[in-house]
């Protein structure tokens, strides 16, 4: 009888391909099923799929393009070594990347800020010379403007902004990731437009 | 003037959006600190003697809770009864001592290639004891083989055997029985109207990894290819197998299972057609797959 189980067992994953590609959508239950069974495969497609989401919400919220790099990684690393952590029974993994990506962002700013802290501390008050040019600094003027006054907004108005527009959810999604209802996000979202709309008004007017 | 509220999601949405970061990068930085292939549920598969004295343990619960006409009952899917059941694991346990030389196990008299003819003289001749006579035979000489390949240390499991004349290591042997072992303590579960019990994670990924790392020997193949198995659950992992060849960049097959399912697939437990799987490719591939899993139940 011919020889069998004489083979050594393969070491799991050794074989798999860097990149794959179904031919059709993955449901979140299956990605979710997948990512805990250590399929690699699944993890480069949430990566393809979901990247420019989550190095978007970074970079708007911490205005820094080094921060999107690094800060997506840790959210899809995190995706990895904890996939269980996402439930499809309570949302779309889209919201769950989003909701991660803000917390890590806030978490480098915080960062950020107690290293700032640090130096200020220590070194000379001399202003650091930019040397950006001119467009660079209008545009960082721009979003720094925009980020200052959605920071000033109601803490309620604020979170459902900053998921709309800076994650690009639904507000079907938003009102799943606040746990509110759809209407209530809805509210929310055009008081916060509102309130934005006056606080970026130009200081003066002209009148007729 | 002031910003209407179009203006101000125009000034939102015009923020640049960010390029998405280099997916095969943070693919790599997230491989760095959980390595693929294996459920995050598994920290270390449980190793073949493990498997085997865990699946010792749980027939001995599965037997420990029959009482009354428990043991005449019928054992599908076979003609026996759960007495004789017990008997026919009992004969087995006392070929494997006799295979991984244990003094005091004589060969079988006969069919020693054929799993169940062979032990069919102690299957008939079992309701000559009482069953607990029969169960205690059973787990003395389970438990045997247990400690003496254990005491034979890691090498031992390298040593070759002849199941049923199959030229087997002892490692693949060991969990072996640990398939035959579950698979008929649920066989006895169902008998005696009891739910089937599913073994821990860890043993559940070494026998699935024994399972799928069997496929390249069974499956027929005219050309190379290439098929991915994802088994899901506490005990699942992933897996991408050459057959005929190595494996190539992209599956010609590619399964998503239950970890356990595809366990009792492979027991023989579970038709292909009962399987909750998701499929992409090639179908006859798939059967041929299916084909080869069952081919290694006895």
């Amino acid at each position: 009888m011919t020889a069998i189980l004489t083979a050594p067992v393969p070491a799991p994953g050794v074989t798999s391909p860097p990149m794959g590609t179904w031919a059709r959508d993955l449901p979140d239950r299956e990605i979710a099923a997948r990512l805990c069974a250590g399929d690699e495969r699944a993890l480069a497609r949430v990566v393809e799929y979901h990247g420019r989401l989550v190095t978007s919400l970074v970079r708007r919220l911490t205005g820094d393009a080094g921060a999107a790099e690094e800060v997506a990684q840790e959210v899809f690393v995190t995706l990895w070594t904890r996939p269980e952590r996402f439930d499809p029974d309570l949302g779309s993994l889209r919201t769950f990347l989003a909701v991660l990506a803000r917390r890590r962002a806030i978490d480098w700013l915080r960062r950020q800020d107690r290293a700032r802290r640090r130096d200020e501390a220590v070194s000379d008050t001399t202003a650091a010379v930019a040397d950006d040019t001119a467009e660079h600094v209008t545009r960082r003027s721009e979003q720094e403007r925009v980020r200052r006054a959605v920071a000033e907004l109601p803490g309620d108005q604020r979170r459902a902004i900053e998921l709309a527009y800076f994650a690009g959810l639904s507000s079907r999604e938003v009102a799943d990731a606040l746990a509110i209802p759809e209407g209530t996000a809805k509210s929310r979202l055009r008081l916060g437009l509102a309130r934005l709309a006056r606080s970026l008004a130009p200081s003066s007017e002209v009148t007729a | 003037m002031t910003l209407d509220d179009d203006e101000v999601a125009r000034v939102l949405a015009s923020l640049a959006p960010a390029p998405p970061p280099a997916a095969e990068g943070v693919v790599a930085a997230a491989l760095a600190t959980r390595r693929p292939g294996r459920s995050v549920h598994v920290s270390r598969p449980a190793s073949p003697l493990e498997v085997l004295r865990d699946r010792i343990a749980d027939f001995a619960e599965a037997v420990a809770a029959i009482d009354g006409d428990g043991w005449a009952r019928r054992a599908a899917p076979y003609p026996w009864t759960v007495h004789q059941l017990v008997a026919h694991l009992a004969a087995i346990e006392a070929y494997v001592a006799h295979l991984v030389g244990i003094p005091g196990f004589p060969p079988p008299l006969e069919s020693a290639h054929d799993h169940l003819a062979m032990t069919e003289p102690s299957v008939q001749a079992a309701p000559l004891v009482p069953p607990e006579v029969t169960v205690a035979q059973w787990h003395a000489t389970a438990t045997t083989v247990a400690d003496h390949v254990e005491a034979g240390g890691p090498d031992a499991l390298r040593t070759r055997v002849g199941f049923h004349g199959i030229d087997l290591s002892l490692r693949s042997l060991l969990i072996l029985r640990g398939f035959e072992l579950w698979t008929h303590a649920d066989d006895i579960r169902r008998a005696t109207g009891r739910d089937v019990v599913d073994p821990p994670a860890d043993v559940v990924h070494t026998m699935s990894a024994l399972s799928v790392g069997a496929l390249p020997l069974l499956v027929p193949t005219a050309a190379p290819r290439t098929a991915r198995l994802v088994l899901s659950g506490a005990g699942g992992g992933a897996w991408t197998i050459g057959i005929g060849g190595p494996a190539g960049d992209e599956p010609d097959v590619e399964v998503l299972a239950d970890a356990v399912d595809w366990c009792r697939l492979a027991s023989r437990r579970l038709d292909p057609g009962d399987l909750d799987a998701t499929v992409d490719g090639d179908r006859s591939l798939l059967a041929d797959v299916y084909a080869a899993a069952q081919a290694m139940a006895f």
